[in-house]
């Protein structure tokens, strides 16, 4: 009845139910953190260019380069239960064919409270192009910064810090020759 | 993954949305990991896009660190294999239930 078996049997699935309910309550407790942080964000400048991309190279298609301005202090999404936070910068825009595109230019990963103040003067990271392969006809965009909090255990939350408060229009592209 | 998933941690995905929203931590049967052009060239040939039903593993929901590595355990090492099954055989014939 008491033997060592069964104590180490009695111990181990002790540890492992308290474990397993102590994530759970941490996984929980991050609902209670209901911080939802706005910052600002403008684009200083855009330009399109003509040129070829590295996997279609015969195939002549414009792309957009954008500057942006970003600031918004996040540090209140740092609980702790916040691993990290993931910053990404998209540009939204809804093509004539009535198509939503939604596409991400730049993003960052903060992974101290400390660098979660952010204020920063950017340019796209990704490329940024059109399916259609041009970006004459299209509405302007809306560009938008978004978070998504990784949390040290539980589920992964999303939100929106930043938005431009005007679209900003695509403008005619230039040839660099 | 990295910075944000380990080896050993376990994910919780989900594959039943309509669509992949942008931003979503997707799993998928191809080899990525943060390479410096986009994963274009990593595709079957003439593929320019993932399949959400056929390449798409899911999307990240949820998040338990270091768990996986039990499994990692029993699968990968050798010597905890069967010491385990080891020790379940000897408690077996030693308890006199």
């Amino acid at each position: 009845m008491h033997s060592i078996y069964a104590r180490i049997n009695n111990i181990s699935a002790l540890l492992s139910t308290s474990l397993m309910c102590l994530l759970g309550a941490i996984a929980v407790s991050s609902y209670f953190f209901t911080a939802d942080p706005k910052g600002l964000l403008d684009v200083s400048s855009i330009q399109v260019f003509p040129g070829n991309a590295r996997r279609y190279v015969n195939k002549n298609q414009d792309f957009a380069f954008v500057n942006f301005n970003v600031s918004a202090d996040l540090t209140p999404l740092f609980n702790w239960n916040t691993k990290q936070l993931f910053l990404y910068l998209s540009a939204e825009y809804t093509n004539p064919q009535g198509i939503r595109n939604d596409v991400v230019i730049w993003d960052k990963i903060v992974r101290r409270k400390e660098d979660a103040n952010i204020d920063i003067a950017g340019r796209n990271k990704y490329v940024f192009r059109e399916p259609s392969s041009s970006f004459k006809n299209i509405p302007p965009a809306h560009y938008t910064l978004k978070y998504n909090v990784m949390p040290y255990v539980g589920v992964l939350t999303y939100g929106e810090a930043a938005r431009t408060k005007e679209p900003v229009a695509f403008p005619e592209s230039r040839d660099l020759s | 993954m990295e910075p944000a998933f380990q080896r050993g941690d376990i994910l919780f995905l989900w594959n039943r949305d309509s669509l992949a929203k942008v931003g979503d931590v997707v799993v998928y049967e191809i080899q990525g990991d943060n390479n410096a052009v986009d994963d274009l060239g990593l595709y079957a040939k003439k593929q320019p896009y993932l399949n959400q039903k056929t390449d798409l593993v899911g999307t990240v929901k949820g998040y338990l660190p270091k768990l996986g590595y039990v499994t990692i355990l029993i699968t990968e090492n050798v010597y905890f294999k069967y010491g385990l099954l080891g020790i379940m055989g000897i408690s077996s014939l030693l308890s006199n239930e």
